[in-house]
């Protein structure tokens, strides 16, 4: 089919640069994060092209074309190759994953890499983008086994098959019990380009064989590196 | 033994249960669409498709807040193929900055007319803006649509890939006088393109657009072969700033470590 012929007339994004209230809500977690862990946060994510290192106040525009506002705006379609989160060293090619018969989501056949969910839209363009990885496999640590480590403000990079590198910025992580997942404010439909990262967390219970939670990280576009930056 | 069950029954089955006719049959496969407002129209539905073992759709659409005693045209939207490119447009593809995502600037995000939702007759392409085959919803702008389509009737290709294809539902009344007209945006572009004269754009703009939602968790923690070993631990996480969550975090961890 098309490949997205839309994009080509849609604002290519710019750089979302609404950070600046992302990082003031993240400076609790900041503190408990860096004692944690050892790596904090001091200052807001730095959009990775150098013009626009510098944050803006939230809703703010630096570069306005359109009358939209700026959460609105996202990447042309392109589907999404690899994950990377620096932070907790995970690179993974990413498997494409569908529902099965029960119209339950798949998970990763391979336990080094993660998936993304395709019937979600792509990393990068508006919406729910949904990537998920394991985080165990046979007794050993899985893909996403650090996933529980990322605190907001942390960044996530996808590159997509089009050459660019989508960057997305960590907003909250939560752990969720499996009887009450929030498929809703996983799924949800947003004006911005999102992205849900999820595993398996809490407690492993023997009997079931089943991780009792779901660990997901929320996060949202910061901004891209273009395909010609590569 | 690969992947860990879900534990129990998700909200979101129940929910299911509710507008779906009837259990579904266990070899037929399942797929939940939700179907948020476009537009500002305030409307929402849920649809669950079921996929027959012999190729047919079972469609199940319960629709909220639509545009009272009005048609609305629904289709299944996307590619033949299966292809992954499509989604739901935010409000940003209004590339004309008339306020609204008509439907000639949504079918590149979401994709053309695969099955038209039709209440009976053809269901092709060709019956895409066929109002008075659509549904009407009612006085309280409330619409229930079940159809099932024959095998023969569905693009065998579409069978295998439908968690890919969209469900957009058309019509909304821009200007609240209670019907389609042509004060508010005018004509229809679509229509027009299509060779239909003097139909108003506010009945063929989009009022909803619906993405695949799977059932409940995910599970992803293929976990110990070796009953009895532990399962590493995982810090609960950033939602709660307080101490109190420092101490969850905390106790957590010694609750599961080895």
């Amino acid at each position: 089919m098309a490949e997205s012929p839309a994009a080509e007339g849609r604002p290519r994004a710019r750089l979302v640069a609404a950070l600046a209230g992302v990082a003031l809500a993240a400076t609790g977690t900041v503190a408990v994060g860096a004692a944690l862990h050892g790596h904090g946060h001091d200052t807001a994510p730095q959009p990775p092209s150098a013009g626009d290192a510098k944050p803006v106040a939230a809703g703010a525009r630096h570069q306005p074309v359109r009358s939209e506002p700026v959460a609105d705006l996202g990447l042309p379609y392109s589907r999404p190759l690899r994950l990377s989160i620096p932070s907790i060293d995970v690179a993974t090619r990413l498997e494409y994953l569908e529902l099965d018969d029960e119209g339950v989501m798949e998970v990763p056949v391979d336990p080094t890499r993660a998936g993304w969910f395709s019937p979600s839209p792509a990393p990068g363009v508006p919406g729910s983008s949904v990537i998920a990885g394991h985080v165990t496999w046979d007794r050993e640590p899985a893909v996403f086994f650090d996933l529980g480590r990322l605190r907001p403000g942390d960044t996530i990079k996808v590159d997509r098959a089009d050459g660019t590198t989508a960057t997305f910025v960590v907003q909250r992580t939560g752990t969720f019990a499996k009887a009450s997942f929030p498929t809703r404010a996983v799924y949800r439909q947003i004006d911005y380009p999102g992205l849900r990262l999820i595993t398996c967390g809490g407690r492993y219970d023997v009997e079931s064989g089943n991780y009792d939670s779901n660990l997901i990280v929320f996060a949202r576009l910061a901004g891209h590196k273009p395909a010609d930056d590569r | 033994m690969r992947y860990c069950r879900p534990l129990s029954v998700l909200g979101i089955a129940a929910v299911l249960a509710l507008v779906s006719a009837g259990p579904a049959q266990s070899r037929d496969k399942v797929v939940l669409f939700q179907l948020e407002a476009m537009n500002g129209s305030g409307a929402t539905a849920l649809a669950t498709v079921t996929v027959g073992d012999d190729g047919s759709l079972r469609l199940s659409i319960e629709g909220h807040g639509l545009t009272p005693n009005q048609p609305h045209a629904q289709h299944l939207h996307g590619g033949m193929t299966g292809s992954t490119d499509f989604f739901c447009p935010p409000p940003s593809a209004d590339d004309d900055g008339d306020g609204q995502v008509s439907t000639e600037e949504g079918v590149p995000m979401y994709g053309g007319v695969i099955v038209s939702l039709t209440t009976r007759g053809d269901t092709s392409a060709d019956s895409v803006l066929d109002l008075d085959r659509f549904p009407v919803a009612d006085a309280n702008g409330e619409m229930t649509y079940e159809r099932t389509i024959p095998a023969d009737q569905i693009p065998d290709s579409i069978v295998e890939h439908i968690e890919h294809l969209h469900i957009v539902q058309h019509g909304l009344d821009v200007n609240g006088n209670g019907e389609y007209d042509m004060n508010s945006l005018g004509e229809s572009v679509f229509a027009k393109s299509l060779g239909a004269d003097g139909v108003p754009e506010e009945g063929t703009n989009p009022a909803t657009c619906g993405e695949v939602v799977p059932f409940g968790s995910v599970d992803t923690g293929g976990g110990p072969t070796d009953e009895g070993e532990p399962a590493p631990l995982l810090a609960v996480g950033g939602v709660a700033l307080a101490a109190a969550g420092v101490l969850f975090w905390l106790r957590r961890r010694l609750g599961v470590s080895p």
